[in-house]
């Protein structure tokens, strides 16, 4: 009796947002098709895109290049600053209760800009070495000197990646040097392989109630943005020569996403320990 | 729910910083900061090790109140 009465509760419940949930997906669905129309009334803009990348692929090797060197070098110089200004805020011993919650903020935020940088910065070494191979050969049979500024883009790509990967490296331990400072209880030293675990061991209560927060809204935020890149890759592939492989990269994080926080979820209540 | 507290007040009777009390207890100082500020309700046992080290009831220290809003969705 009472599970009948449960199911009447979670029918009515669902009855009553019903209305609404069509309404809204029925102005997503006609959204979808205005903007599917307006992209494919636009798909020869599209092939001339995708065409002039194609065609300037030598050009924009050297460009993402560039653009990896000026990208790194002003977010490291704004990451040292940044550091440098910690640092300062830390201070003296009486200045450092006033400042405590200011100075966890602040080393929250390097982190974030130091990992962002990192990640654009194997974004513009990856893009300025796409097609690396099949470019340099056209460009061969033309010209020897196009050639050789193209081999040098190449390495000085491969050079700056490095540079700037351990620049960031350093700041991130710089960083972790100073939240240690700030949470003596933490322990785990970067080069250790299960510094991640030994990291998370240090956490209290509080701290593991917001890392979960966190994690479910950066889930739901990662399954937001990888529909909304689905269905743009589906309309964009229908008329544009992209090939399935970021389709198949968007799948691959959304299944592995899922799938490692249903695994997670399922540890953390003890089933698979 | 609310639940009010008089940590800050404990805190500075026994003459410690927010550091010093989070290792008595064993857990961080930001811990300590969230609960002083109202942003986080400490389960039973950290309310009793806090109770404990200031040698007072846990009432003396937290209050709680009933205004109708439920925590989960705060």
């Amino acid at each position: 009796m009472n599970e009948e009465k449960r199911i009447n509760e979670i029918k009515k419940e669902d009855y009553k947002r019903m209305p609404l949930f069509f309404i809204a997906m029925t102005v997503f669905a006609i959204g979808g098709s205005f903007f599917g129309y307006f992209l494919a009334s636009k798909h020869e803009l599209f092939e001339m895109s995708v065409d002039f990348f194609k065609e300037n692929g030598k050009l924009f090797s050297l460009c993402f290049a560039a653009a990896m060197y000026v990208f790194g070098t002003i977010t490291a110089v704004i990451s040292i600053v940044k550091y440098i200004k910690v640092k300062k805020l830390w201070g003296t011993e009486k200045e450092r209760e006033d400042n405590w919650d200011l100075i966890e903020d602040k080393v929250a935020d390097l982190f974030g800009t130091v990992g962002r940088s990192i990640i654009i910065c194997f974004f513009l070494h990856g893009a300025s070495i796409y097609n690396l191979f099949p470019n340099l050969r056209s460009v061969k049979t033309e010209t020897g000197f196009i050639a050789e500024i193209y081999e040098i883009g190449f390495f000085l790509s491969l050079i700056g990646v490095v540079i700037f990967t351990a620049l960031f490296f350093i700041i991130q331990r710089k960083s972790l040097e100073m939240e240690k400072l700030l949470n003596p209880e933490k322990n785990g030293s970067i080069f250790d392989f299960s510094f991640k675990k030994k990291w998370v061991s240090g956490f209290d209560e509080a701290e593991k109630k917001q890392v979960g927060i966190a994690a479910y809204k950066a889930y739901n935020i990662v399954n937001m943005t990888c529909t909304i890149m689905t269905v743009l890759l589906i309309i964009i592939g229908m008329f544009a020569d992209i090939t399935i492989v970021p389709l198949l990269c968007v799948a691959v994080i959304w299944i592995v996403q899922l799938t490692s926080f249903t695994i997670a979820c399922a540890k953390v209540t003890g089933k698979f320990c | 729910m609310s639940l009010n507290n008089r940590l800050k007040e404990h805190r500075a009777r026994l003459g410690v910083n927010q550091q010093e009390l989070g290792s008595m207890v064993h857990v961080s100082r930001q811990t300590i900061s969230l609960i002083e500020r109202g942003d986080y309700s400490p389960s039973v046992t950290l309310a009793l090790k806090l109770a404990g080290v200031f040698g007072v009831k846990v009432e003396d220290i937290f209050e709680y109140t009933d205004d109708g809003k439920d925590e989960a969705n705060e």
